[in-house]
C-alpha cells in the first residue's frame, strides 16, 4: 500500500471517528451539540425534511449496495 | 392598583420542558397484554422476513438488475412505511422531535460533514488507485456474500431508525 493511499484512508477513519465521537458528545446530558438522532428527527419535523433524509437513506442503499 | 414585590425565592420557577421520552423501542407501558404480544410478534416477524430478505438479496452481484431491484423495492417500501402510506401494518411509533437545536453545536456536525464532502471530491476527481473513494473502498469490503447480506441488514435497520424519528 502506497502513502498517499494509507493516508487517504486515514482520513476516511477519522472523519468516521469524528462522527461517532459527535454523536456520543451530543448525547451527554446538557450539551449543546445536537446527537445524530436530535439532529435527524429535527430534520424530520418537515415533511420535505423527511422525504430528504428517506431519499438520502435509499440513495445509499442503492450507491452501496446496487452499485459498488 | 399597585404592584407588590415579590420575593425571588417565592416567585415560581417556569415548569420544565416534557423530558424526551425514551426510544420508542418499547412498546407503551398503557398497552394490554394482547396488544402487547401482538406487538412483539409484528416485530419478530419483520426482523425475520429482513433477515430472509437479506439473504436473498446478498446474492445478488452489483451493477445487476437483481441487485438493482432489491434496493429499489425495498426502499420504496420503507418511504411508505416512513412516510406513513395506509399499508396492511401500523406506521412507525415516532420518537418526538425536538422543538430547536443549538445552531453553533449544528454547525460542527456541518463542518465535518463538508470535510468528508472535500476529501470525497478530490478522490472522485484527482483520485486512482493511490486516492480511492469511499464507494472504491467498500467495494472488495461488500464483494464476499455474508458481508453484503450483512449491509443490507444494516441498511434495513438504519431505515428503520430513520424512520422513528
Amino acid at each position: 500500500m502506497n502513502a498517499s493511499r494509507a493516508i487517504t484512508i486515514a482520513g476516511f477513519a477519522l472523519i468516521g471517528i469524528a462522527l461517532i465521537g459527535l454523536h456520543l458528545a451530543g448525547r451527554r446530558p446538557g450539551s449543546r451539540i445536537p446527537s445524530l438522532s436530535d439532529l435527524c428527527a429535527f430534520t424530520m419535523r418537515d415533511r420535505w425534511g423527511r422525504v430528504g433524509v428517506l431519499f438520502l437513506w435509499w440513495w445509499l442503499g442503492w450507491h452501496f449496495l446496487a452499485r459498488s | 392598583m399597585s404592584q407588590q414585590s415579590v420575593p425571588l425565592s417565592e416567585v415560581p420557577e417556569p415548569a420544565d420542558p416534557p423530558a424526551d421520552p425514551p426510544p420508542d423501542a418499547e412498546p407503551p407501558a398503557d398497552m394490554s397484554a394482547d396488544d402487547r404480544r401482538a406487538s412483539v410478534r409484528g416485530l419478530a416477524l419483520a426482523w425475520a422476513a429482513a433477515t430472509v430478505y437479506s439473504v436473498i438479496a446478498g446474492r445478488f452481484a452489483p451493477l445487476s438488475a437483481p441487485g438493482e431491484f432489491a434496493v429499489l423495492i425495498a426502499g420504496a417500501a420503507m418511504m411508505a412505511w416512513a412516510l406513513g402510506f395506509r399499508l396492511p401494518f401500523p406506521p412507525p411509533r415516532r420518537r418526538p422531535a425536538p422543538l430547536r437545536i443549538d445552531g453553533r453545536g449544528a454547525l460542527v456536525w456541518l463542518v465535518i460533514v463538508l470535510v468528508f464532502t472535500v476529501w470525497e471530491f478530490y478522490a472522485l476527481a484527482f483520485g486512482g488507485d493511490s486516492h480511492p473513494t469511499l464507494s472504491a473502498l467498500a467495494g472488495p469490503l461488500l464483494a464476499p456474500y455474508t458481508h453484503r447480506a450483512i449491509g443490507y441488514l444494516l441498511w434495513l435497520a438504519s431505515g428503520v431508525w430513520i424512520a422513528r424519528r
